[in-house]
């Protein structure tokens, strides 16, 4: 490979990579809190078990095939490593990996592997192990298969694997990184061994954290894995999740507490060292806390999809009326308290790459009268408009809000309230609603956002549209991309295959007594965490 | 037995057929008379009964007495503790909570009420024909039964998946909940009644079944019923609560005392006041129907006299 | 006393049929598939159609159902979608807590409510039979998941008493357990204490009224040992079915205390299995809570037997 060609697309791998799901946070907390391992004394002890409050559960936490939140948050990195992952300035970085390698094209990467890393079971990480891994990740994982196509990784020799691609892979090494459903590397024999269903029996790793129990309704605990072979350098800093884990907990375990209020309380009262998910109510109390620090950071966007098939909403009068009358401020406090932050760009703010004002002048306009005149000059005769929405997280509460605001324009509103099983059933239906409300975790890529799939429920078959998306994501150069996504954003605010109010934040909670919490993407991480015993 | 058909005689018997049922009739008057004074002089009689009628009437003119609208929503000022303005204080997304506490009583007040009329009228009708047929006695007591075994938070979540979340559905979830111990209640006491020999002489008489059931069985079990049905009605309140605290009960954005309590639980450490004064009308009221339960219990069972 | 358990035992089919016809088909009409939340939001469609294939879930609604019964006799009661582990073994680890809960209630509703509604009983019409009346209606009177709340901001954010939640093993010590419980049971036992406290009262003045009571009294027999030995035996009847009745409720009915206070029984995962479209786990809570009832019923019928002579004749 000419170093020429290499540095350009490592280059692109990086600026792929900056798009990815750094996190970032209205209280600024891009770095990892707490001093790290390295400022613990030499042979500090630390206390056994460190309990981490979590407010929901996990369908599975076979990573391959689920994206929820909550078990990559619980279990990639720790249990699960992957071949990359990424550093504090969104790189792909190797991980399990020695390096990785692409050609000139594009098409093929090489990874070649670590050697002497164990799994959980005492094995040893050999190619045959990555290769089953990695392809029952692609099969699990459909943006992964849309961007490989029929391509599949084969194993080269016991240390090396390879990907041909038809098309330029460029930023598979990133998807594999950071995406929502993790590329995690098990055995072989484990990728083989699954449940009636599908889902992976054993959860065997290469991480400092093994799988120890999963009481269902109660929590998961992992327990140190003495036979971890480190990445990095012993007292060095983590660089994003990148970087030497000392592991220095015994029991990392993951308590489900479902109520909120249970959960903070259950924070000042000691019972537990870390909270995810606090309320938003209850986070001003938690902050001025002596005993705990408190930490926000963008977790994804909320999204009103209208149904473009049938109905009022599919007539683009109307939905420019609706867009033109909300007070996004007003919807989104309904909901989150303080707990968002506005902001029309599609992509969150750890996508800083990917950020684009295109279209702003759209956003959050609050203008009862114009969206009154846009009704009255297309004929709008009070046809009811239907909102459905579920009671998770609380998105009811948008819909009531976005009700209130309709209502002044003389557009009747139907809420059709849900339970969020109910509402994935039926937003499949077009004739059910005329628009949903949902939300989407933070994306490293554009071209992840599903809702500009013709078929995804909304249906945005917009010609137009559909013909940027695609000159976006099969763009040459991601400097390209961005301005077809420039682009793309700026139409979306005209066309609204989504209405955007803004982003959402995650709310998390500690005491100042825990060291080493990794706050980097998607939630703190327990790798180097601990706290030392007086 | 024979003396709640005394009194309740009073009641039905419009078209008095004979002295006897004069005599009766005049007896009963008596008799209900005294109960009467009985319940007034009950003290925990009359304040449960005025509890509910001022919670009757605070509901019913909830649009003259609460200045704001239960809907209207204001973020901004959202969770603001009490004040002239908001007596209750604010709710989460900056709504009266007084006007939703006020008009919350209406919704709750008539899911009480339907859940408790319906479903006693319904288990009345099926536990008086079960009492009346072998074989519909014991196909309807085992579907009785098998709901009854099914726990009742369960049934009604599910069918409250079912149906969707509506406060017409709430209310047919309930009803369907508090059938089975309605209609196994109906029919015992049917059954008791039956066994009387008034009626195996209206029987030989050549009465129609359903003069019989109609006329005389069912004004001798309406009292137990009507006990119950009050029964029925407060804990359709407290049910109503415990579904929205699981999220399924009347959906949003129409105020119960249920959701609101809910969402007040949610911020039970910023804004007490969403949960202490919809929390106080719910006992207070719950409290009422109860104690107005038993005194009308005393008022009917001769027992007691 | 033979032929009568086992006239009782064969009447449980009948119940169980309907139980499981009635919850299969409530929620085949519940929109939703467990396969779309167990593969979460990123799945396609294809992707859920292949794995209700594979759960079985496109077959014919009669035939899923006897597929599921069939099974069962086979000691089968299918996977839970949540985390595919076996239903049995699931309910079987869910139970525990909600045993251990509803045992504590009902020990702490009965010492409350039993003395209490005697007291009241023995002293029918004065200050003290009032206060406990008003105890009775405000406890039946106060939802349940309320008088959590206020429990647990009262003893454990504030006094610090006992934890805010979260359930600890009795295999991690007796008092961790217990104390652990302590506030759900109390919230839970309150209004069954206040059901029962009425009952006793009732059951109580109805033996005290009777005849032989009254011949007990004029024989000058103490006053101590007729309210022991001989009224609290006779209302002992009455009080041993409202404990029965009170245990399967509590059984069923712990859903809303414990999702409040994070106790991993039941009731919470009868709740949690709805939202996640878990078929399985809820037919089998439900089966299992329906056999509960009826065999506490029977045991109820039984203890008639001994607590009350005439009752053993028939």
């Amino acid at each position: 490979m000419k170093s020429k060609k290499l540095k350009r697309f490592l280059a692109l791998v990086l600026a792929a990579a900056m798009s990815l799901t750094a996190c970032s946070g209205s209280s600024g907390t891009q770095s990892s809190t707490g001093s790290g391992p390295a400022s613990a004394p030499e042979n500090a002890t630390y206390r056994e078990t460190l309990h981490i409050a979590v407010t929901q559960q996990a369908p599975s936490l076979d990573l391959h095939k689920n994206s929820s939140l909550i078990a990559r948050q619980i279990c990639d990195g720790t249990v699960w490593e992957k071949l990359v992952t990424l550093n504090s300035k969104a790189e792909a970085v190797p991980e399990l990996a020695e390096k990785y390698e692409a050609t000139n094209d594009g098409k093929t990467l090489t990874f070649t592997l670590r050697k002497g890393v164990k799994f959980h079971d005492g094995s040893e990480m050999k190619a045959d192990d990555v290769v089953a891994s990695m392809n029952r990740w692609i099969e699990g994982f459909s943006s992964a298969k849309t961007m490989v196509g029929d391509a599949r990784f084969t194993k080269v020799d016991d240390s090396t694997v390879k990907i041909d691609g038809k098309t330029s892979l460029i930023l598979l090494p990133a998807m594999i990184a950071g995406a929502a459903q993790p590329a995690s590397i098990t055995t072989a024999a484990a990728c083989k061994n699954e449940d009636s269903n599908g889902f992976l029996k054993d959860y065997i790793g290469t991480g400092p954290y093994k799988f120890s129990e999963w009481k269902q309704d109660q929590y998961v605990k992992l327990e140190r894995f003495d036979g971890y072979v480190p990445y990095g350098t012993k007292g060095t800093e983590m660089d994003g999740w990148s970087g030497y884990k000392a592991a220095p907990t015994k029991i990392l375990q993951f308590d489900l507490v479902a109520d909120q209020a249970t959960e903070s309380a259950g924070l000042e009262a000691g019972q537990y060292d870390v909270a995810f998910n606090v309320s938003y109510d209850d986070f001003d109390r938690l902050t001025n806390n002596p005993n705990l620090t408190t930490v926000s950071s963008q977790m994804g966007s909320i999204a009103f999809i209208p149904n473009h098939k049938q109905g009022i909403a599919s007539k683009q009068y109307f939905r420019t009326a609706v867009n033109t009358a909300l007070d996004c401020d007003e919807v989104l406090r309904a909901a989150y308290g303080g707990g968002y932050e506005l902001g029309s760009s599609y992509m969150d703010a750890g996508q800083p790459f990917w950020k684009s004002e295109a279209g702003k002048e759209n956003y959050n306009q609050k203008d009862l009268e114009k969206a009154k005149k846009i009704l009255t000059d297309n004929g709008y005769k009070g046809e009811p408009f239907t909102i459905l929405v579920s009671t998770l997280n609380k998105m009811d509460n948008m819909g009531i809000a976005i009700k209130s605001q309709l209502e002044k324009i003389g557009i009747p509103v139907k809420l059709t309230v849900v339970d969020w099983a109910t509402l994935t059933e039926y937003r499949k239906d077009p004739t059910k609603y005329d628009m949903y409300i949902t939300t989407f975790a933070e994306v490293p890529v554009p071209s992840l956002k599903l809702y500009y799939g013709a078929a995804y429920p909304g249906w945005s078959n917009d010609e137009k549209l559909q013909t940027l998306f695609k000159e976006m994501t099969s763009a040459p150069t991601l400097e390209e991309a961005k301005a077809k996504w420039d682009e793309l954003q700026g139409y979306s605010w005209e066309y609204l295959p989504i209405i955007c109010p803004g982003h959402y934040m995650g709310m998390f909670a500690w005491q100042k007594n825990v060291t080493g919490i990794n706050m980097y993407s998607g939630g703190p991480k327990f790798w180097n965490a601990g706290i030392v015993e007086s | 037995m024979l003396g709640t058909n005394g009194s309740e005689g009073a009641m039905v018997y419009t078209t008095a057929q004979n002295n006897l049922s004069l005599q009766k009739k005049k007896l009963a008057q008596e008799q209900f008379e005294i109960r009467l004074k009985k319940f007034t002089h009950n003290r925990a009689s009359v304040f449960g009964l005025a509890v509910v009628v001022l919670v009757i009437v605070l509901a019913v003119f909830a649009p003259l007495i609460a200045v704001h609208d239960p809907l209207a929503m204001n973020t901004a000022d959202r969770l603001k503790g009490i004040s002239a303005e908001h007596w209750f204080g604010t709710d989460n997304m900056g709504r009266d909570v007084f006007a939703r506490v006020l008009y919350g009583a209406r919704i709750s007040l008539a899911v009480g009420f339907t859940v408790g009329l319906v479903s006693g009228f319904l288990g009345l009708v099926i536990g008086l024909y079960a009492s009346t047929n072998a074989l519909a006695d014991n196909i309807l007591m085992r579907v009785c039964d098998g709901l009854k075994a099914i726990p009742s938070t369960l049934l009604a979540i599910t069918m409250m998946a079912v149906l969707g979340a509506d406060i017409k559905n709430v209310i047919i979830s309930l009803i369907v909940v508090n059938i089975p111990n309605m209609a196994r209640l109906a029919r015992s006491q049917a059954l008791v009644v039956k066994e009387q020999t008034y009626i195996e002489a209206m029987r030989c008489l050549g009465s129609s079944q359903k003069r019989i059931l109609w006329a005389h069985i069912v004004p001798n079990i309406l009292s137990p019923m009507i006990v119950q049905m009050t029964f029925v009605f407060a804990s359709a309140i407290i049910t109503e609560a415990a579904l929205s605290f699981l999220g399924a009960g009347v959906p949003a954005p129409a105020p119960s005392w249920g959701n609101i309590l809910k969402e007040g639980k949610d911020v039970i450490y910023t804004a007490w006041w969403m949960i202490l004064f919809p929390g106080v009308f719910t006992a207070l009221t719950v409290l009422g129907l109860n104690l107005l339960g038993d005194g009308v219990r005393d008022l009917m069972d001769p027992k007691s006299n | 006393m033979q032929k009568f358990i086992v006239k009782r035992l064969l009447s449980v089919i009948p119940v169980l049929f309907v139980v499981s016809v009635v919850i299969f088909t409530l929620l085949k009409m519940v929109p939703g598939s467990p396969a779309a939340t167990l593969l979460g939001d990123l799945a396609t469609a294809d992707d859920i159609a292949k794995l209700e294939e594979k759960m079985g879930l496109n077959r014919p609604l009669v035939e899923q159902y006897f597929i599921w019964i069939g099974n069962m006799f086979h000691g089968d009661f299918g996977i839970s979608t949540a985390g595919g582990e076996p239903v049995a073994s699931m309910v079987f680890s869910h139970v525990k807590p909600t045993i251990s809960l509803a045992l504590y209630a009902l020990v702490i509703a009965s010492v409350i409510a039993i003395p209490m509604g005697m007291l009241a009983a023995k002293n029918k019409g004065t200050g003290v039979d009032h206060g406990v009346t008003v105890l009775s209606l405000a406890g039946i009177s106060l939802p349940s998941f309320l008088f959590g709340l206020f429990l647990m901001l009262l003893f454990a954010v504030k006094l610090h008493f006992f934890p805010v939640s979260g359930y600890v093993e009795i295999s991690r010590g007796f008092w961790p357990h217990i104390k652990s419980l302590t506030l759900p049971a109390i919230a839970l036992g309150f209004m069954n204490a206040a059901l029962m406290m009425r009952m006793t009262r009732s059951a109580m003045l109805e033996v005290l009224g009777s005849d032989y009571i009254k011949m007990a009294k004029a024989k000058g027999v103490r006053n101590f040992v007729i309210t022991t030995k001989h009224a609290l035996r006779n209302s002992l009847v009455t009080i041993i079915t409202m404990i029965g009745q009170s245990a399967v409720q509590m059984l069923a009915g712990a859903a809303v205390i414990e999702s409040l206070f994070s106790i991993p029984g039941l009731g919470q995962l009868m709740v949690n299995s709805i939202g996640r479209r878990d078929y399985y786990v809820i037919q089998a809570i439900v089966l299992l809570i329906a056999l509960f009832n009826v065999l506490i019923n029977m045991l109820v019928d039984l203890l008639y037997g001994v607590a009350d002579p005439r009752v053993r004749a028939t």
